[in-house]
């Protein structure tokens, strides 16, 4: 069925709301764990943190602020759904909002593969 | 189809998932500026040399940023908790199943509470000068 | 026009598993997808099954989908589709097929059952009627629209994974009387629809509000009602 079935606006955001949440979770367990490595001292701090300056791991943290992004956005749309009545302007709300971030997105990712963000 | 108690009605998952999901939009906007974009406030002028560990250090043993970063913590916590539960919810009907999946997210949650106040409350102003003498 | 027509059949005494059937029909931009059907069932196929009663967007009983989406075959015309001359045709998702688009309605309208979709004022009825301010009425004029055809809840994800969510007509339903001025049963339907299975499986996808025959705003009730739930327990 969710094959099958026509991806009109709202299931798409729904469907990348869940998908983004789900791996920003496994992003706080990863998160939560490298903090732990403080107690084990300088060096194996940072070759912790370092090991996420690596260019892969510049691609997966881009990839990362774009879900938290999207996420973000989206959910403030839901909020907007919910409690100010947006429901008949969810289709407008959604692009307009992915307008912006999609330019959010490129200025983030863009420091953070630059390295200017570390 | 039986209508079950109002016990576990679900309007404070659902409630709560708006208002910690903006809370969090705000907090984590701070998180993100602080640890990416500003120095520790101890650590001086432009040519300041220390490491991630140093500056990660230095932000964490200042008690104000710390009790941001563990509120943060348990807002993200909550949040992706609660997530997955509505996610588990829609997937799982069975009473027996869903209550099991409900308390092995509990439990995920709080394990991961727990790992991260650990990792984090301790640090204190002389955790530095303590790390450094443990590794000579 | 030749357009075809790609229909999901299934006969459960006799089939296995459903398989699409392909026809070909001559029919004109206008003619309606129940058309078609009926044009295939009396030319071509009379084994072919579909539910149709007034066949003008009234009753709700021909809800099916096409080309991937719900909709009312009586009410959707062939030049709705940007054009395309093949349809997919199927039955509603997420209930039993009955035989080919015929499928069973009995768990929609069990749900619909449950919160209690009738007026309810215990006080005794004056001698004309019971008068609503227009403006009360006006906000739940949306509403009273519903014709239970069940494309939404059909077309509803949450739906589809868990059949024992009241689903988005049901709660449609319960809107209606909820903010209806004159009944006095809110506490009563806030308690059905206050569940983990009710208001809280909707998840603002809007595939409800997207295939309405009525558009009518079905999300935008739902989440009062979720405001409303919760305002009630503060």
């Amino acid at each position: 069925m969710f094959l099958r079935y026509k991806w009109e606006t709202g299931m798409l955001a729904w469907a990348m709301h869940r998908l983004t949440g789900v791996a920003v979770t496994f992003y706080l367990f990863l998160h939560v764990y490298t903090m732990t490595k403080l107690h084990d001292g300088e060096a194996a701090y940072n070759t912790a943190v370092s090991a996420f300056s690596q260019p892969m791991w510049k691609a997966a943290e881009a990839l990362l602020f774009g879900a938290v992004l999207y996420h973000a956005v989206n959910g403030v749309r839901i909020v907007l759904v919910d409690f100010f009545g947006a429901a008949r302007q969810q289709r407008r709300l959604f692009w307009g909002m992915m307008g912006a971030s999609a330019a959010a997105f490129v200025l983030g990712s863009w420091l953070i593969i630059s390295h200017a963000v570390h | 189809m039986a209508v079950r108690a109002t016990g576990n009605a679900g309007h404070w998952s659902w409630y709560f998932q708006r208002v910690t999901g903006i809370a969090l939009v705000l907090t984590l906007a701070a998180h993100f500026a602080v640890n990416h974009f500003m120095r520790p406030p101890e650590a001086g002028g432009a040519d300041w040399a220390g490491s991630l560990y140093h500056a990660a250090v230095l932000r964490l043993s200042n008690p104000l940023y710390k009790g941001f970063e563990l509120t943060f913590l348990m807002l993200a916590t909550y949040h992706a908790c609660n997530g997955l539960w509505a996610i588990g919810r829609d997937v799982v009907t069975r009473p027996l199943a869903r209550t099991a999946l409900f308390m092995l997210i509990v439990l995920a949650g709080f394990a991961l509470a727990v790992v991260g106040w650990t990792a984090i409350l301790p640090i204190d102003q002389d955790w530095l000068a303590r790390g450094a003498a443990a590794t000579q | 026009m030749e357009v075809s027509f790609e229909i999901l059949r299934f006969d459960p005494s006799r089939d296995s598993s459903p398989r699409y059937q392909t026809y070909r029909v001559e029919a004109e931009p206008n003619s309606r997808i129940l058309d078609v059907l009926n044009t295939i069932k009396w030319e071509q196929d009379g084994t072919l099954t579909y539910r149709r009663s007034c066949a003008h967007g009234v009753c709700g009983s021909d809800a099916v989908v096409i080309n991937g989406k719900n909709g009312l075959a009586c009410q959707q015309l062939l030049k709705n589709y940007g054009g395309r001359t093949r349809f997919r045709i199927e039955p509603l998702p997420a209930f039993r097929v009955i035989k080919d688009l015929v499928v069973d309605m009995e768990p929609f309208f069990r749900h619909y059952e449950r919160i209690k979709p009738y007026f309810v004022n215990e006080k005794p009825p004056p001698e004309t009627e019971r008068l609503q301010d227009p403006v009360d009425r006006e906000a739940i004029d949306d509403a009273t629209k519903c014709i239970l055809c069940g494309a939404c809840t059909g077309s509803c994800p949450s739906f589809w994974s868990n059949q024992q969510y009241l689903g988005p007509a049901a709660l449609l339903k319960a809107f209606r009387f909820v903010f209806d001025t004159r009944d006095t049963a809110t506490d009563e339907r806030l308690k059905v629809v206050n569940d983990q299975d009710g208001l809280w499986r909707c998840h603002t996808i809007f595939n409800c509000n997207a295939c309405c025959p009525k558009e009518i705003d079905i999300t935008d009730a739902i989440s009062r009602l979720k405001v409303l739930a919760v305002q009630t327990r503060l």
